[in-house]
Order: C-alpha cells, then structure tokens, then sequence
C-alpha cells in the first residue's frame, strides 16, 4: 500500500474512532509537524503546547473531515492557525509578509539533494517566515501548489512565486556559505 | 527510498527530529489526551500487557479478547459468589444477599495503579444464582456487548449489539481451557485463586465509612506461582449488603501491571427481564465465527459485466493501467452486475463477514484492503482523465469519465447490507464522481444536470453520515 492509500485508510479507521488509527496518524505527522511548527514559530517556545492543541483539534474534529485525502492540508491548516493565535495572544502577531507576489516567468527551480539537507536546514532560518513556510510544506509532504495554496491562505500565484524565490534564495545562501 | 523521502528524513534529522517517529513522553501525552477524548483506555508502555489496546488492536481481536474478557469476568463473579464460606455471620449475610437475590452491580476490571489505570466497566445482572448477565461497551467499532451465561447448563450466549452476532457456546463456560489466548489466563487466573483461598482465612478489617455509610470490611491475602492477591470485601455493618468489592493481584513478573477487579453499586431485589437471561439468538441476530470461507456457498454466478470489473482490477495491479480505464468506461451499467463468490468485497455482507471464522476474517479484510486501494486508484485516474477532457472542453468525454466513477461508486454502495467499509468507500467514490461533475455541469451551465448532481451529492453525504453515526454506535 502506498504512502497515500495508508494514510487515507488510517484517517478513515480515525474517523470510525480506532484508538490504533490515531497513534499510526500521530507517528506518521508528529515529526514533520514538529519540523513546520518550528519554521513558523523560530522561539520554539509554544511548541508542545502548540502540537498538542493540534492534535487535541484533530482527534476531536476528525470525524467532520469530509475527504480523508486532503487530511494533510487540513492537519497543517490546523497547525497554522494554531500557530498565529499563539501569535495574537503574545501581541506579537505580524502577517507574514506577501511582498514576493511577483509573478514566476517559468525559469528553472534550483533542485535539492537529499545531501544537502543539513546545509538546507540551516539556512532556512536565514529565510523569510513566509518562505521558509512554504518550502517546510514543499520538502515535507511533497504538496502540489494547491494543496500548500489551501494550507497558508493564498492563491496559487502566490504560493508558486514564493517557492520559486524560497528555493533561488536558498540556493543562493547556500553558495554563498560554500563559498 | 526517493530523494524527495530522504530530504525531508535529512532536514528532519538536522532539527533534531527522529522521522521514525514521535518520542517516548510525547506518546505519553498523547494517549492521555486520547484516552480523555475518546473515553476508552490509557495507554501502557510498551511491554505492558494493556486490555484497551488489545481490545481495540484488530476488528477480529477486539471480539475475541471483548468476548474472553466478558466470559472470564463471569466465571470469576460465579466462582467468587458461589464459593465463599459462610462460617463467620457478617460475611454469611453478605453472601446471603448475593446467592439469594436477584441484584445487579456495577464491575470494573482494570490495572491496579490509578494513574496508569486501564478500566472496563461493565453492567452485571444476575437473574438468580448462574444466570447472569454482563453488558459492557467495547467502543467505537465493536459498540456494546453483553454476555449472558447459565452455569448450571454450563451454556453461554455472547452479544455484539451493533453488528447484530452472537456466539453460542454449549461447553462449560467453566472450561479453562478454551482460547487459549495469554488474555485467558491473565483475566481468569486471579480469579480461580481468588475462589480458591476465600476458605475463611479472611481477616476482619474493621468498620469505615463509604459515602457516608458504616461498613465492615474483609480481607484475603494469597499468592499462586503468578500473583499476589489482595482482597477485600465492605458490606453494611448493620445488613450485611454489599457495598464494595476488590481484589488486586500483583503479577510476581514486575514487568506487568497489576490488575484489580472492583464489585460496587449493588442494586438488590431488583426487577429484571429474564428475557434479557436467554440463552437463544434474538431474532435478527446471525450466529458468529463459525463459517468456513471456502466452504461458503453463494447463489449468484458472475454475469458479464461483473467479469469485466474483475478483468479491470487485474490489469491494473498488472500496471496495465490504460486497459484497466479503458474496461471500466466499457461496462454497461443497465445491466446487471451479479458476482459469484469472490471478489469479497462486491459479494461478501457485513452479517457474512462477521458469520466468518476469525483466520477467514482477516483473509477477508486483507483482500478488501487490497481491493479498495486499487479502486481508489483507479478512480483518481479517471477523475484526472476526466478533468483533462474538461480542461480542453471536451465536456462530453469528461462527462463520460465522471460517470464511470461514479457508477462503480454506486456499485459498490447499492447493497445496505454489504460490508461497513467498503460501502463507505462506495460513497467516498460517488462523492468524488459527483463534486466533479457538479463543477462540469456549472462550466457548461446545465441547470438540469446540475440540480441532479446536487441532489445525489447531498443524499450520498446524508447517507455517509448516517452510516459513520451507525457505527459509532450515536
């Protein structure tokens, strides 16, 4: 059974209230939301009040989840919001800037190895909130455009252009520190 | 593994996260949190033997291990009731109220320590002595069980309310040895000790109050090759009625949790229905696990419609996947679609899968897994060929493709009666097909189509609901 097939039938048996599904469900995300969480909130002080608000969120509302397919955008939707209303709590909500709206003219996405990972984590943190947000949900969970659009609050436009210039800044920073 | 799965495991591992999965006090917090919110049982753990868990583990275990635990939790009220001695008075009256009287109590069957505390609490009636009654929740997929047992037949009838089974078991429900399982000498172990040491070795505990009430209290310690017990029994001081019952055992292997077993909330003299004490199958009920997958007899044969979604399925787990689309878009829906006895998924009805032996059981299941994750492809390709046509206007075609999906959605949902999942899958399906359309139908603005459209969908939601409620036992 594939990654999606799995999932789906997990968050189906969730929905049916199996104790077992909800702790397949958690192994499989808590990592990479764990990795998201921190992307958008650096401080990384909320976080485990912040995941399991997520997760107290998703075993309550699981049910109500109309298409077991689109579970991930949903999950990191959740987390997002979660997220920012830790945000508006501290007085230190800022929207995240969307001043990169620029349309993408079709030239090539830099490409990353999976050798480059730990230089790639690093110099995520030298990115814009925004971007590194985008790409976490890029790298992560392989999302299409759309997926990532539903995930943020954006129009597909957006989330394209951001990626495009995530990944060239990226690329960029990670020259410029090989020197 | 692919570049793509190494990448995000490498940016995983360079936060400090093991992608294998969440750590140790994060799995703690989270079963807490689900033991609260879906009101079943703490964790353990791992190592720890843990009843919820292996309640809720598989459909086939979650019956098999409900129906031991339900059977050995009689044995040991039986045991434990009928086999006192009588010898000291306040312990007699006590016994008097339980052997004499028709009564009902509350039973809670859990691990000992009261933070890492699994617990079943069960309904208890006994209708007079051996002829008891047990009604528990197994949750969410199981729903409500009840066990009814006559130990002087020795007969016993176990009850799965939402699926509407039963197993009748005509040997002594006395008889130690059947199942086998670790679960049956674990539940039932204690018990047979504790029945055996209640000689009169009891020790007197004095008076105390519970809720306000003066009782007197008993205790027995024991030990057996496996456990520790310790046993205490809280009666009226004045009545002899039973207040409160315990008995704790502490495996000697440390690695184990204790288990304790609370008797409390008696309700004496009350009137009970001895109906609810039969031993028959109610009506409506189909007897469980006893039938043979190979020897099931089916009355319809394939017709030719029927062997092309089988010849569908096929190609597509051979990867000839263009074949596999190219067979469904053939199938003539206005005929009719019998299939013969496989596949399970088209022929096999939840009562059917549930008369199922438990080893043909997950045969059943395996293959339907395996059938539904090919549908589920099949349909998404499909979609997406529908939603090319679209793109470039070729409405009709598109049109074409979204009512394949959505007839073999429809197929697979057309009987009430089949299994729980994979009607729901059919839905699933029909859903999908009907989303799609209701969007091709606006694009080329076809009010009459459309209206249609919204109809099915809603009524496929309503019906999704109501399937999902059934089985959440709401």
């Amino acid at each position: 059974m594939d990654f999606e097939s799995r999932r789906e039938d997990i968050v189906q048996r969730c929905q049916l209230g199996q104790r077992a599904a909800f702790k397949e469900l958690f192994e499989m995300y808590q990592p990479r939301l764990k990795y998201y969480v921190r992307r958008l909130d650096n401080n990384g002080v909320n976080l485990d009040d912040i995941l399991q608000d997520v997760w107290l969120t998703v075993i309550k509302k699981i049910p109500k989840l109309k298409s077991p397919k689109s579970f991930a955008v949903w999950l990191y939707r959740i987390a997002r919001n979660k997220v920012y209303d830790g945000f508006r709590r501290k007085e230190r909500f800022a929207r995240l800037p969307e001043d990169d709206e620029i349309p993408v003219s079709g030239g090539d996405e830099p490409v990353f190895d999976a050798s480059d990972a730990e230089k790639l984590h690093q110099t995520l943190k030298e990115l814009k909130p925004c971007h590194r947000e985008v790409l976490a949900l890029c790298f992560m969970e392989q999302m299409s455009y759309q997926a990532i659009a539903e995930v943020v609050g954006c129009n597909i436009g957006t989330v394209r252009s951001r990626i495009f210039y995530a990944k060239q800044a990226l690329r960029k920073e990670m020259d410029r520190h090989n020197g | 593994m692919d570049n793509k799965q190494k990448l995000w495991q490498g940016l995983l591992k360079a936060d400090g996260i093991d992608p294998a999965g969440a750590t140790e006090s994060e799995r703690l917090a989270f079963g807490k949190m689900l033991d609260k919110q879906l009101k079943t049982k703490p964790s353990k753990p791992a190592g720890r033997l843990d009843i919820g868990r292996i309640l809720m583990k598989s459909r086939i275990t979650k019956y098999a291990a409900a129906a031991v635990i339900v059977m050995a939790i009689i044995i040991g009220i039986y045991r434990f009731s009928g086999s006192i001695d009588c010898s000291r008075v306040a312990f007699g009256e006590v016994l008097g109220y339980i052997q004499k009287h028709s009564y009902t109590f509350d039973y809670t069957i859990g691990t000992g320590t009261e933070e890492q505390g699994s617990a079943i609490t069960m309904k208890a009636m006994v209708w007079e002595l051996g002829r008891m009654r047990v009604d528990c929740s197994a949750g969410a997929g199981v729903g409500k069980i009840s066990s009814i047992a006559d130990f002087n037949t020795g007969q016993s009838l176990l009850l799965f309310h939402q699926s509407k089974a039963g197993v009748i078991k005509k040997e002594s429900v006395l008889n130690r040895n059947t199942g086998g399982e670790g679960i049956v000498s674990f539940c039932t172990k204690p018990i047979e000790n504790l029945w055996n040491t209640l000689d009169g070795k009891e020790e007197q505990l004095g008076e105390k109050k519970i809720n306000g009430q003066i009782v007197i209290g008993f205790r027995v310690l024991q030990e057996d090759p496996y456990f520790q017990y310790d046993i205490t029994i809280w009666a009226d001081s004045k009545s002899g009625f039973p207040s409160l019952v315990e008995a704790i055992a502490k495996p000697l292997d440390k690695s184990y949790p204790s288990i304790k077993w609370t008797m409390e909330n008696f309700d004496i003299d009350v009137k009970l229905d001895e109906v609810m004490f039969s031993l028959d199958l109610p009506p409506g009920y189909t007897l469980a696990y006893h039938e043979d997958l190979d020897q099931r007899q089916v009355k319809t044969k394939p017709s030719a419609e029927s062997e092309k979604i089988v010849q569908m399925l096929e190609l597509w787990t051979e990867g000839r996947k263009n074949e596999a689309v190219q067979i469904l878009l053939k199938i003539n829906w206005t005929e009719p679609i019998e299939f013969g006895k496989e596949p399970y998924i088209f022929s096999l009805t939840e009562k059917g899968y549930i008369s199922l032996k438990a080893e043909d059981q997950k045969r059943v299941s395996e293959e339907v897994s395996a059938t539904t994750a090919t549908v589920k492809k099949i349909v998404q390709e499909v979609l997406d060929l529908g939603q090319t046509a679209s793109s470039v206007k070729q409405y009709e075609e598109a049109e074409k493709y979204y009512n394949a999906v959505l007839q073999l959605g429809k197929l697979l949902d057309r009987d009430p009666n089949s299994m729980i999942i994979v009607r729901l899958v059919g839905l699933a399906i029909e859903k999908k097909a009907l989303k799609a359309m209701i969007s091709l139908y606006t694009a080329t603005d076809n009010q009459e189509k459309l209206q249609v459209a919204v109809k099915q969908l809603q009524a496929a939601e309503t019906e999704g609901d109501k399937i999902k409620k059934e089985v959440m036992g709401r």
